[in-house]
């Protein structure tokens, strides 16, 4: 946030002129942003970025030289401290989730522009915003994409997971902690942390949210 | 009351940027309409096509901005359609386009105060 001002300090990329001025119109009608650049493609968003170090990026996904995600992974691989907003006309839960492995802090849809404002309110705050709400934690949200994944999707391959493995599996995908996990199963936590590693050795996976993505992505949710 | 109040204006915003946009929706409708012309009479090139794609591309990516969401997933399809040889038809596009033109058309015909953002 700028110090002197106290204004929220945003760039807009989008390749549409359009929508840069429209998504600035909407800024405009609140005292408390400031655009301080626009980009029209992926490239010059990521050097914008490190040039006018903003509070805000609003990301396009599809966009010319450097898509919106790439942008981001170069964005978050550069170590810039922005928080990220895709500003988009449709996206899937799989590229929800890639884009908060990137670092992204929320998702807001252009046919619902008009919650920007709360959506970056919400941002700043500390808070995700996805799917028109405010979200606290990340987990959250892997929480409910992977319901909504679990209706659609038939699990297809188990990758060598035991039953037990792909139980485990399921869980950490809606958010379970190890003790949540160990008290459904009735099994202590050491046994659950075990039966983590040899997840994590079979799938390739080095983390949970890493390991949660790829669940859903992947069918592994039972209902 | 504050939050209300303060959507109202960004819909006024939005409607501000509509008018002034208004033309290059127009122009870029024209040129999907053109590269059709150009398919149904056999004259289509690479370069028209391309203009065309773009232009669906950006009508997808604003029209949702100012309450045609309807209009945005149509103009998605045609870019698709473009994208796509196989998929590419003449009859189908015109459909589309027809459907597009419709919905841009509809809207200029409301009461601004009452379009209606999802």
């Amino acid at each position: 946030m700028n110090q002197k001002s106290d204004t929220v300090r945003v760039l807009i990329a989008d390749d549409d002129p359009i929508v840069r001025q429209a998504v600035r119109s909407v800024l405009e009608t609140s005292g408390a942003f400031q655009v301080v650049g626009e980009a029209e493609d992926g490239q010059t968003a990521a050097e914008l970025v490190g040039r006018t170090q903003p509070d805000i990026l609003l990301l396009d996904l599809l966009m010319p030289n450097l898509p919106g995600l790439e942008a981001l992974r170069a964005i978050t691989t550069a170590g810039a401290e922005v928080r990220t907003v895709l500003l988009c006309s449709a996206i899937t839960a799989k590229q929800v989730l890639e884009a908060l492995q990137l670092g992204a802090r929320g998702v807001v849809l252009k046919r619902k522009v008009v919650e920007l404002i709360p959506a970056l309110d919400a941002v700043m705050r500390g808070q995700y915003w996805v799917e028109s709400r405010s979200i606290s934690n990340v987990v959250q949200i892997v929480q409910q994409l992977a319901a909504e994944n679990a209706q659609l999707s038939q699990p297809q391959r188990r990758f060598g997971l035991t039953a037990r493995e792909a139980e485990i599996v399921s869980f950490i995908a809606q958010g379970y902690m190890n003790r949540d996990i160990a008290n459904s199963l009735s099994i202590t936590e050491e046994t659950v942390k075990r039966h983590m590693t040899n997840i994590f050795n079979k799938v390739g996976m080095s983390n949970r949210l890493e390991l949660a993505v790829f669940a859903i992505e992947h069918g592994l949710v039972q209902k | 009351m504050a939050v209300r109040q303060g959507e109202d204006q960004v819909r006024a915003a939005l409607e501000k940027v509509w008018m002034t946009s208004k033309p290059e929706v127009l122009s870029r409708l024209a040129t999907i309409e053109r590269f059709l012309a150009s398919l149904e009479s056999g004259n289509s090139n690479n370069a028209s096509r391309l203009a065309a794609q773009s232009a669906a591309h950006r009508l997808s990516g604003s029209l949702g901005m100012f309450g045609l969401g309807e209009a945005s997933t149509c103009a998605a399809e045609i870019e698709s359609m473009l994208l796509h040889d196989d998929s590419l038809q003449a009859e189908k596009m015109a459909e589309l386009l027809r459907d597009l033109r419709n919905m841009i058309e509809r809207r200029e015909s409301q009461d601004p105060g009452r379009i209606v953002h999802p």
